[in-house]
């Protein structure tokens, strides 16, 4: 398996994480998927796949022991590290430049 | 917040890798409250089901187990070790694809599994609380127990309070003892009254079993000095629960029980509810207690001295435990026991002498040496019982799977063409079964969950309200899965090992025919398993019909009185200290006050009741049949009423005249009998003639009136002697209150207790119930066995039906290329439809004959509780084998029609 790649769902749970725009945790990612994909999201995808985004160093934990305001559990907080950033600046780039000038076409082929 | 379904949480925690089970569960629980309130409850249950099941298959696959591994970066795994299990989730991956495909084969198979394993685990889950779970002690091993033991009737008793005490005193072999009792006893809330199970316990009862409190303090040996000196109780954790809500500032209320307050000192803890198995303890007392509320269950008593039962030698009630000390025996025990018993039986002769001591180790008792003789047996057999339909159920999945296996003949043959070693097809179609008996387990742990809760409300209608201890532990959960895998080998592998056989060539040119050399018509193996089915389903059918029209009938029977608005309310005034002069006055007043009230007419006292489940014989000696107290007396159910009695209950006098004023205690005994008193025992006529009970030096009653039958103990036996004794001669303590209600209302009942309080602010009912509910006493056994065969008839028969639809389909699809020959030369599709059914319903013939046979001899054993149905009934049988022969004519038919349809031309071109 290739270490670096980043999986079509790896690469959706970290654009999620982005568009949430703070420190975030499982349950407000699988929502934010089903509502942007308007499929149903399996919470343990969601989870397996930010520890393996954190052990490629793109995302960053941290444990909440739940003493904070919002519910009273623990939770596990993940933030986008800047090698997050970096890949889905580099994904968005090397995507944009593939789109170029095709979108008419695909529109075109009915 | 909604919590999601807790069975389905702890299966889902065990797949878990313990470092991110707490915070996946929650992440899943907050989804799930989350869709709960936005989907309703069903739909966000049906969601958690499906992702627990989702994650479930995750957690199998490798990569995914170590994305969980602590610490960063991929950990290399040993190369080999990662190959297999790659290739194993291959399989699995494999699996879901192919059976993602046939949703219809997966439902059926994974919903016959799951009834047969949930049956399964349901029995299961009883005999492990009855026979498996060691007692929830601190080092159950250690214990032993003692009984009191009389080498001529062969047969462990309990144990005195006084040799407990003295064998406590001196033995050295065990480093604690202490003894315990069940009881009951009728606990007063704001209103009304509830007979509570209990348990009485030594003052180290608690600390022998290493057994920490919840809250407060348990009952210590402070609280075991005088007896009936210390009203003090502990609940159990469920009761402080329902009763008082969990508030901690429960220690130092009180709880009124016989009357009598006690203290709560003490809450156990939710894993302790006693020492009677199946049953759920709800209070303990102080042993010494135990002269004040009788214990219940084995008991034996000789004459001795002492005030109470505590301080009485000749009296046993009490289980006595011990803990061995530390490199003992249990033969040292046994022997040291003894010898200090042996020197109590000197001393005390008349209670002990002849008496033995009996030393078990208390995890090879269960409920009591004489009980645990027959459970272990019927648990057995009840077990084998649902073991067959399970072996049932395989039966048919087995055969569903061949079908499978043979239609896929050709995809088999491609892969081995292909270059799959047969090891890894066999292992791949084996990973299918086994998925499928997973689902099929979890289905069963879920069925067996919700049956467990319909047990669980089952209450035999007595007065005592029994809370069962029927809990699904590791072991039940290991046990399901253990046979659910047996299950997904049995019906797995013999398919597998065929289809992995698969003659290339001819797999490969015949097609999704199979190979059909000698399958040409026949049944088989397989008719002949769906035969057994059919005559076992027959016989349970035929059984619960015959019981429920048993039931029916029996509810109907003519008890020789109106049992409707009869309302009984049992006191014993004991429990407040009266003296007999006192309670005869509450009862005139009662019999004074509680007519005149609005809607209740006639009110009687008797000391027992019809059909209730206490039994009070006498012997009955009589000038002429017998001539001394040696020989035996008739053995007379017999009760104590006023005159008001028989009016209540609308029996009418036949002969002679009921009590009047003119029998007091200090004129002559005098009695009422039943007509078939008379007709037994004074054919020439009753009244006036003489009886004496106990022997002829016993009192003696004149015979003053002869009153008609009634119902004595149940309601299918034959008229039965009965004898009335006069309540105003007798004057007893404890009575049954019958009261005729003209309008029957919950107000009128308020009432009558209401004015009952009125004249005793005190007053316990130590029931409180009607004649209605008496009869469904006397008949629970009867109609709760009438459901439980219905029910397994039920089950039976949905197993005959799959079993069924299944060789026939089989059939039809083996036989599609002659069924096509036959419409090609002209056979109206009637005539295969016809052909078609007649094999199949021949099948349910031959089946329903065997079953009618077997169950007509077997009805044999039932005709005790049928009540007037005869054991032959007609209508019995033949609504049994109506409903067989349309269920399994329906499971026939539609596998027939699909084979009417057939076009020949498809049929014959075969690929």
């Amino acid at each position: 398996m290739g270490k670096d790649v980043l999986g079509g769902f790896e690469h959706q749970v970290l654009l999620s994480i982005l568009r949430l725009d703070e420190e975030t945790y499982t349950v407000p990612i699988v929502l934010e998927l089903e509502e942007r994909t308007g499929r149903e999201t399996a919470p343990a995808a969601v989870y397996i796949a930010l520890r393996r985004l954190e052990k490629k160093g793109l995302v960053a934990s941290r444990l909440d022991d739940g003493a904070s305001a919002k519910g009273s559990r623990k939770r596990r907080l993940v933030v986008l590290t800047k090698a997050g950033l970096e890949a889905l600046r580099e994904s968005r780039r090397s995507l944009v430049t593939l789109w170029d000038g095709v979108e008419e076409r695909l529109d075109g082929l009915k | 917040m909604n919590r999601p379904p807790r069975l389905i949480e702890a299966l889902l925690a065990a797949v878990i890798p313990s470092r991110d089970r707490e915070l996946l569960l929650a992440d899943l629980g907050e989804l799930y409250s989350y869709r709960a309130e936005r989907d309703g409850g069903w739909r966000a249950r049906w969601w958690y089901a499906r992702h627990a099941i989702g994650t479930w298959l995750r957690m199998l696959r490798p990569a995914n187990r170590r994305a969980f591994a602590p610490g960063h970066g991929p950990l290399p795994d040993p190369p080999r070790e990662r190959h297999l299990m790659e290739s194993i989730w291959q399989d699995i991956r494999f699996a879901v694809r192919t059976l993602t495909r046939s949703p219809m084969y997966v439902a059926v198979v994974v919903l016959t599994l799951a009834i047969g394993v949930g049956i399964n685990a349901t029995i299961f889950t009883m005999v492990n609380a009855l026979l498996l779970r060691p007692l929830p002690v601190t080092a159950p091993e250690e214990l032993v127990e003692i009984y009191s033991y009389d080498p001529q009737i062969d047969t462990p008793v309990t144990n005195s309070h006084p040799d407990f005490l003295d064998l406590a005193e001196t033995t050295s072999t065990l480093s604690g003892m202490a003894g315990h009792s069940a009881f009951t006893a009728s606990l007063s809330t704001e209103d009304r009254n509830e007979l509570i199970f209990g348990e009485f316990a030594s003052g180290g009862f608690f600390e022998l079993l290493g057994i920490q409190p919840q809250l407060g303090r348990l009952i210590t040996a402070e609280d075991d000095r005088v007896p009936g000196g210390h009203p003090v109780a502990v609940l159990s954790h469920s009761f402080w629960q329902e009763r008082f809500e969990g508030d901690a500032g429960v220690l130092g209320e009180s709880i009124t029980l016989n009357g009598q307050s006690y203290t709560v000192i003490g809450v156990a803890p939710v894993s302790f509810n006693g020492l009677t198995h199946v049953l759920r303890a709800e209070v303990w007392l102080p042993a010494m207690m135990a002269a004040v509320i009788p214990p219940v269950g084995v008991q034996s008593v000789e004459p001795s001295p002492g005030e109470t039962r505590i301080d009485r030698r000749g009296t046993r009630w009490m289980s006595v435990k011990g803990r061995m000390a530390p490199g003992v025996t249990t033969e040292q025990v046994n022997a040291e026991i003894n010898s200090i018993f042996a020197r109590l039986g000197e001393e005390h002769p008349d209670t002990n002498g002849g008496w033995e001591m009996r030393v078990v180790r208390a995890d090879s008792v269960r409920v009591h040496p004489m009980i645990d003789g027959v459970l272990a047996p019927v648990s057995a057999l009840v077990l084998g019982l649902v073991g067959l339909v399970l072996l049932s159920a395989c039966t048919n999945i087995a055969a569903m799977t061949l079908s499978r296996a043979t239609a896929r003949g050709r995809e088999v043959a491609v892969r081995l063409a292909l270059g799959a070693g047969k090891a890894r097809l066999v292992r791949q179609l084996m990973t299918e079964s086994l998925m499928l008996a997973l689902l099929g387990g979890v289905g069963g742990i879920l069925l067996a969950h919700w049956l467990r809760g319909l047990l669980l409300q089952v209450q035999p209608p007595a007065q005592l309200p029994l809370t069962w201890n029927l809990p699904m532990d590791w072991r039940v959960i290991a046990f399901t899965f253990g046979v659910s895998a047996l299950a997904g080998l049995a019906f797995g592998l013999a398919p597998a090992l065929r289809g992995s056989r698969t003659d290339l060539t001819t797999a490969l040119k015949e097609g999704g025919r199979g190979s059909s050399a000698g399958a040409r018509g026949k049944l088989g193996l397989r008719g002949g398993l769906v035969v057994v089915q059919v005559a076992v389903c027959m016989v349970l059918l035929v059984g619960a019909a015959l019981v429920l029209r048993g039931a029916r009938a029996a509810s109907q029977v003519d008890v020789g009185f109106d049992i409707d608005g009869l309302v009984t309310l049992t006191v014993d005034l004991r429990q407040n200290s009266y003296e007999r002069a006192q309670a005869n006055q509450f009862y005139l007043d009662v019999s004074e006050r509680l007519p005149a009230l609005p809607g209740v007419g006639a009110v009687g006292l008797a000391g027992r009741v019809p059909l209730s489940l206490s039994l009070n014989l006498n012997g009955v000696y009589i000038e002429g049949h017998q001539t001394t107290d040696d020989e035996p007396g008739y053995p007379v159910d017999t009760t104590t009423v006023d005159a008001a009695y028989f009016e209540a209950l609308g029996v009418p006098l036949l002969r002679g005249r009921l009590f009047g004023a003119q029998d007091t205690p200090d004129t002559a005994s005098v009695a009422l009998v039943s007509e078939a008193f008379q007709r037994t025992y004074f054919p020439e006529g009753a009244v006036g003639q003489r009886f004496h009970n106990d022997g002829f030096t016993g009192p003696a009653y004149e015979i003053v009136g002869v009153v008609a039958d009634t119902k004595v103990r149940t309601v299918g036996e034959a008229p039965r002697p009965y004898v009335y004794r006069s309540r105003e001669q007798s004057r007893p303590l404890s009575m049954t209150i019958v009261a005729r209600l003209d309008r029957d209302s919950p107000e009128v009942r308020d009432a009558l207790r209401a004015e009952l309080r009125a004249i005793e602010p005190e007053l316990v009912f130590v029931q409180d119930t009607d004649m209605r509910n008496q009869l469904g006493e006397a008949l629970f056994p009867v109609t709760f066995g009438a459901w439980l065969l219905a029910g397994a008839g039920a089950l039976a028969l949905a197993l005959v039906s799959v079993g069924l639809y299944g060789v026939i389909a089989y059939s039809v699809a083996q036989r599609a290329r002659e069924i096509g020959v036959r419409v090609a030369v002209g056979a109206a599709s009637t005539d295969v439809l016809a052909l078609i059914l007649r094999r199949g319903m021949g099948l349910v013939a031959v089946g329903a004959l065997v079953g009618a046979t077997v169950a007509a001899v077997l009805s044999q054993t039932l005709s005790s509780i049928l009540y007037g149905v005869g054991a032959l009934d007609p209508l019995a049988f033949a609504t049994a084998f109506a409903v067989l022969a349309l269920v399994a004519g329906l499971a026939n038919w539609i596998p027939a029609r699909r084979a009417a349809r057939l076009d020949p031309v498809t049929a014959l071109r075969a690929d």
